[in-house]
């Protein structure tokens, strides 16, 4: 089978970028990006834009679903936000870290990959295709995440068709990329003097966090964990809370658990 | 914690701090206790919880 990454020259790239960017609806773009500057300016939280990122990709691109899945320094991999968080599309993710797929091969590889119609791709990840097939996904591509020389992660992107990105799409995707890794990185070193591997580990601690405020919000309030989700992170947002902290204290305070499941889920 | 750990069991862990008002450290230590006591996959237990079987969740207090 013919290995389908991505392979032009840098001009050509960038011509072909310029002609589909300015197909692109300049008016979203400059929202997403004044969101991401918004909440990078002090006190953030990585795994808060992780997820505004992750929802950005999903929206700005043509993509059906977009999971950013972040390294621990020690070869394993772990994802950090989904633009889906239903429970089924936040397992193919993860059925990644631990087995087989494009993210994982991406990383090993550190390089861009792109499986287009999963059907001819079934052989290298039968687990995997079979997953995401039954999901309606058909045409993946893994990004990157990128510091100086290392590779910490890869934006995974999910499409329903049988064809790739554009390749205008693709490097919109990369730099959406770029700034998660960015902002991961940054905001913990400016927080505590913290190493690369700790600063990783740390952002993945906050997703473990986060599910277990699901697990708890889902139970108390008898609803799905993805909806539980949209409960925290309206609530965080609109009092201008930390994501992570937000989910650290719901989990053992029923008053605040009962709180937070009244709020209004946030449409945006 | 781990990040290996599925997610299912993450959530468990809080849906159990959540039932019986126990450290996440100790709802965690449960979930695992059962799931070797009865040689079942902590996965599997996990997603019965979510499940919101009741049964077993009175068997983990």
């Amino acid at each position: 089978m013919k290995d389908s990454r991505i392979a032009a020259s840098h001009g050509e790239i960038s011509n072909m970028a310029y002609q589909s960017v300015s197909s692109q609806s300049v008016s979203s773009l400059t929202t997403a990006f004044v969101d991401i500057a918004d909440t990078m300016v002090a006190n953030y939280d990585p795994i808060d834009l992780a997820h505004r990122l992750a929802g950005h990709c999903a929206s700005l691109l043509d993509v059906a679903a977009a999971g950013l899945l972040l390294t621990d320094g020690q070869g394993n991999l772990g994802l950090l936000a989904s633009s889906n968080e239903q429970a089924r599309v936040v397992e193919l993710f993860q059925l990644q870290t631990e087995r087989q797929g494009p993210c994982l091969e991406c990383f090993h590889t550190e390089a861009p990959v792109t499986a287009v119609d999963l059907s001819r791709w079934r052989h290298k990840w039968p687990g995997f295709v079979a997953e995401a097939q039954r999901q309606g996904f058909n045409t993946v591509h893994a990004l990157p995440l990128r510091l100086r020389e290392e590779i910490i992660g890869a934006l995974n992107l999910f499409r329903t068709g049988t064809t790739p990105l554009s390749i205008g799409d693709l490097m919109l995707g990369q730099a959406l990329a770029d700034i998660a890794t960015i902002a991961i990185l940054h905001a913990r070193a400016l927080e505590r003097s913290e190493t690369v591997v700790e600063q990783l580990q740390g952002a993945l601690n906050s997703r473990v966090i986060i599910e277990q405020a699901k697990g708890a919000l889902s139970i108390r309030g008898q609803i799905k964990v993805d909806e539980a989700f949209e409960h925290l992170r309206s609530y965080a947002r609109d009092h201008n809370l930390l994501l992570s902290r937000l989910a650290r204290d719901v989990i053992n305070d029923p008053d605040l658990a009962r709180v937070v499941l009244g709020h209004p889920i946030r449409t945006a | 914690v781990s990040w290996r750990t599925h997610i299912v069991v993450h959530q468990a862990t809080g849906a159990l701090v959540a039932h019986l008002g126990i450290s996440t450290a100790e709802a965690m230590a449960r979930l695992r206790a059962y799931a070797f006591g009865n040689s079942r996959p902590l996965e599997v237990v996990a997603r019965e919880v979510m499940n919101g079987e009741s049964d077993l969740i009175r068997e983990l207090e």
